[in-house]
């Protein structure tokens, strides 16, 4: 960068220029027409212009995108006619253009050089394609992580189904056959009859853990039917006052299905409540489920794994989870799920 | 009394034929998916079609949806589901359109043989038959909703009530007299504000409208 005498580039001490040449970050001047004065080497790679090529150039010509011109010319006019800046002094995200025409993010501030004669506006800018694409991913990657444990809950039910809950069918019936052959007064009787017992209790006991690890019939009939058998298995009084009866994407009905059970589950565990209300209802863009108890209220919140892990679930979907709760008020807990219907 | 029985599981599917054909009816057909037992169903014109509510290609209600279809194309089918699951979802579906003939019962009652042979019987004369935990399930939903509590006795007896038993098979299952049992049904009734004079299977229904 040069400083001429008749050149519009911003006159400063070489040993200056070598320090902003040296910084990571792209350091750009303009001048209150809005043309470059300073475009320090950072910028130069950056934007794809060598300093020849940018000083003088038309600034938002140069590297701000064509829909977004209208609008920086705007704040430049609105803040040299002694309007409040708008941008100043803050960080903001926006897009910038590169010399090849292809745009990119990037994260700026800018400040009005406070004394300088003629008015002078420095902005430090970088390229931050980079960490937008690792914040893409990273996103992406707890959406994955939340549906890929969905899969596999609706495998393991699956299996169960298939699997051990068909065996102990079978082994209930070769049992009772095993029974009809030995009279009452065989020692084996009692005995047989035993195991029968037991086996109706862990066959019981299978299905109520598989339906807990993923209820079939939210997979099949969504979340009306299996927020209604939830509320029936209860030990609460479950009262379902809205439930849509739409569908919605797999790892929102999830979702919102499993911060129900929770609930319901702290409902009848910590809440000593007499009964208990759910509320599910699509509000602007987002599945929104409320649980409240007219219980003991009072809940810190922490030390479970429960609340715990549906904040992450939640977090993971780009929802929030919220509870309140009031001491001898109750509890409400309100999740709101993004679901693009 | 001729079966059709569906279930995608082979082991379970024989054997509770074999335990139909050892208790005297004929299973003139056996299916593996919802496709073959329409086909056969067809075919056969049998008294009871046994359906498993889960099977192949699907992975929900295949077991369901054909059941729905034989009673809409043969009503004189009678249709008896089976399922791993108490699910009032698929009961509220299958009754969706009457209940004569009708029946859902979890999958471990096959191995009752006689409860389940005379769950079968009741269905292929027009009754219909419901699982007592199904029964228990939506009465424990209805609570909820400010229902008059029924004793524990009195809840037995709508369980079994729903599956279709008089009141002489329900006195038989409790080992209590008839006239008992004429109490509780009497008590229940009131508690319910069901009509009064609903008797054997259009009972099943009264209970079923009021709980639904
Ligand atoms: N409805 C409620 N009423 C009163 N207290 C509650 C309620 N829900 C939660 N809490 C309190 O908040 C705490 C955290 O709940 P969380 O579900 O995270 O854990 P937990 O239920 O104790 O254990 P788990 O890991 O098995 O879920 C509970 O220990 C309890 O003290
Ligand atoms: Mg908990």
């Amino acid at each position: 960068m040069t400083t001429h005498p008749d050149s519009p580039a911003l006159s400063l001490p070489p040993e200056l220029h070598a320090v902003l040449d040296a910084a990571l970050d792209c350091v750009v001047a303009m001048g209150a027409d809005g043309r470059v004065v300073l475009f320090n080497a950072a910028a130069q790679r950056t934007f794809g212009y060598t300093a020849e090529q940018a000083v003088g150039a038309d600034m938002a010509e140069l590297l701000v995108p064509p829909s977004l011109r209208a609008r920086h010319r705007d704040g430049v006019a609105r803040h040299l006619a002694g309007g409040a800046p708008a941008v100043l002094d803050r960080r903001i995200e926006i897009t910038g253009l590169r010399a090849d025409g292809s745009e990119f993010p990037v994260e700026l501030t800018v400040t009005r050089l406070r004394g300088a004669e003629p008015v002078l506006f420095v902005a430090y800018l970088r390229d931050i394609t980079d960490r937008k694409l690792a914040e893409a991913e990273l996103k992406a990657s707890r959406i994955r992580i939340v549906e890929a444990a969905d899969a596999a809950r609706r495998r393991i039910e699956r299996d169960l189904h298939d699997g051990a809950q068909q065996r102990l069918v079978m082994l209930a019936l070769q049992l009772r056959i095993a029974r009809g052959r030995v009279g009452d007064g065989d020692e084996s009787a009692a005995l047989l009859d035993e195991a029968l017992a037991e086996l109706d209790g862990a066959t019981a006991e299978l299905r109520e853990l598989a339906r807990g690890i993923h209820p079939a019939v939210l997979t099949e009939g969504g979340l009306h039917p299996a927020l209604r058998a939830l509320a029936a298995r209860s030990a609460v009084p479950v009262v379902l006052q809205e439930v849509p009866d739409a569908r919605f994407a797999a790892s929102v009905e999830a979702t919102a299905y499993f911060v129900v059970a929770e609930a319901l589950t702290n409902v009848a565990r910590h809440a000593c409540a007499e009964r208990a209300t759910v509320v599910v209802r699509e509000e602007a863009g987002a599945l929104v489920v409320e649980v409240r108890d007219d219980g003991c209220g009072g809940a810190a919140g922490a030390g479970g794994t429960g609340l715990r892990g549906l904040d992450d679930r939640l977090a993971a979907l780009g929802g929030r989870l919220s509870m309140q709760s009031p001491s001898g008020e109750g509890t409400t807990i309100r999740a709101e799920i993004p679901c693009a219907s | 009394m001729r079966i059709v029985i569906a279930d995608d599981a082979v082991l379970l599917r024989e054997g509770a034929a074999r335990l139909l054909e050892d208790a005297g009816f004929e299973v003139v057909g056996q299916a593996g998916d919802a496709e073959e037992l329409l086909r056969k169903v067809r075919g056969h014109k049998p008294d009871v079609a046994i359906v498993d509510i889960r099977m192949p290609p699907g992975d929900g209600a295949e077991g369901l949806h054909a059941a729905l279809q034989i009673r809409e194309e043969l009503p004189a089918v009678g249709v008896l589901v089976l399922s791993q699951y108490a699910e009032e979802h698929y009961v509220t579906r299958l009754l969706e359109h009457g209940a004569e003939g009708v029946g859902y019962l979890l999958k471990d009652r096959i191995s009752d043989v006689e409860r389940f042979t005379e769950a079968i019987r009741r269905v292929a004369e027009g009754g219909s038959v419901l699982d007592p935990e199904v029964v228990s399930l939506m009465l424990g939903r209805k609570r909820a909703n400010g229902l008059e509590e029924l004793t524990e006795r009195e809840e037995e007896v709508l369980g079994l009530m729903a599956e279709g038993l008089t009141n002489k098979g329900i006195a038989e299952q409790l080992s209590v007299s008839e006239r008992a049992v004429e109490r509780h049904v009497t008590s229940i009734f009131a508690k319910l504000d069901l009509p009064a004079g609903a008797h054997d299977h259009r009972r099943v229904l009264a209970v079923l409208r009021y709980l639904g």
